[in-house]
């Protein structure tokens, strides 16, 4: 982790898509099944260090795949199936996320922050330490899953299910919610609110 | 350069390991555990403790430093020529060193705590508690907040917004995403 090859394009600054020697913004055409990701993600094992920033993945079937300390940053995903999946140390800042389906996932000290989320199911999905900070979420369905330690700090959560979460120190700081069912769910143990005890 | 990482469920906090692809010397960051699992993973990789980084001596941080010294040979990196009665090699006032042949470079933040330390070491910035998604780490008042900001702004968020803040308590991030989210930072106090 993390692919220290750099974008070959001069003056780009972006790190090289595994295997290749351009970045996600440069290459010809972002589809993920037009970089050759078909082969890595064909592996049965664990997908590790892998940089997939700013690919398309959109129609792809991800189900079961376990993925650690993978770059998705900017990447794009619309109607992808991720049931059962794995997701450790991965990062998804930028990216945008539209009827995506994560039921039943692990996701430990992942990273979604300044993310667009659209009608994404996370339901039944342990979510232990995911940083959803700044994200855009939109009529996504959280529901019987595990937030403890995830933040939504500065976030924009509108029309979602939170229905028997555990939200044990879950930071909902300075977040915009709206339609937000938090029912069943622990939020006397969520923060709302930094109380600092320090004093001038 | 690989990086593991640890979140210990009985002190709630994160401990990283970067080595080398292949295996080899390692640095550890602020091993508030070193357990069975976390041990496991680092042999696994064919890692060698070597090198131990303290951002800021606080016992609850640090309590796998007496077992990772049992197992390995490995040198200690802080503020202070001393930790808990460990020897530990004073880097606060260099620019950078090598540990476990990678290159680490060292940036005091006295306004969190006056041995506070953050590590870049290639693309990670190991930030302690100084920073923690969002946040900044509870100071011991208002003025070492102001002191604290002031010194992110100057040294830490310059750096490139790519790098992926790891903090011991907390969600990762990115420098990116804090200096564009991090809501004590956008506060007057």
């Amino acid at each position: 982790m993390f692919s220290t090859a750099r974008c070959s394009v001069s003056g780009c600054s972006n790190s090289a898509l595994s295997g290749q020697q351009l970045c996600g913004l440069h290459v010809e055409d972002r589809h993920a099944s037009k970089q050759g990701v078909e082969q890595i993600l064909d592996h049965p094992g664990r997908i590790f260090g892998m940089n997939f920033s700013y690919l398309d993945f959109s129609g792809f079937d991800l189900s079961g795949k376990i993925f650690q300390n993978c770059d998705f940053t900017g990447c794009s995903f619309t109607g992808v199936e991720f049931r059962e999946a794995t997701f450790l140390l991965c990062l998804f800042p930028r990216a945008t996320l539209e009827s995506c389906n994560f039921h039943g996932s692990l996701f430990q000290n992942c990273l979604f922050a300044l993310s667009s989320l659209k009608k994404v199911l996370f339901t039944n999905s342990t979510i232990v330490q995911a940083n959803f900070n700044g994200c855009r979420i939109d009529e996504c369905d959280f529901s019987n899953s595990d937030l403890m330690h995830s933040r939504f700090i500065g976030a924009s959560i509108k029309q979602t299910l939170m229905v028997d979460c555990n939200l044990k120190r879950t930071f909902f700081v300075e977040a915009v919610r709206e339609g937000v069912d938090f029912k069943y769910s622990n939020a006397e143990d969520a923060v709302f609110t930094l109380n600092r005890s320090e004093s001038l | 350069m690989k990086l593991l990482y640890h979140f210990s469920t009985s002190t709630l906090t994160n401990v990283y390991v970067v080595g080398p692809d292949g295996g080899g010397d390692a640095i550890i960051v602020d091993p508030g555990v070193f357990d069975v699992t976390l041990l496991e993973m680092v042999e696994h990789e064919g890692y060698y403790i070597r090198s131990i980084l303290v951002t800021h001596e606080a016992k609850s941080d640090l309590r796998g430093i007496s077992t990772i010294l049992r197992i390995y040979d490995a040198d200690i990196y802080a503020s202070n020529p001393e930790v808990f009665e460990h020897p530990a090699k004073p880097v606060a006032g260099v620019k950078s060193f090598s540990a476990s042949g990678m290159e680490v470079k060292p940036i005091r933040l006295p306004g969190y705590w006056s041995d506070a330390l953050v590590y870049h070491v290639g693309e990670f910035l190991f930030v302690g508690k100084v920073l923690s998604a969002g946040m900044l780490g509870d100071t011991i008042n208002a003025y070492s907040r102001a002191l604290l900001k002031s010194d992110l702004r100057e040294l830490i968020f310059p750096l490139p917004g790519n790098l992926l803040v790891l903090p011991t308590e907390g969600p990762p991030s990115t420098l990116e995403v804090e200096v564009l989210t991090n809501i004590d930072m956008n506060r007057t106090i």
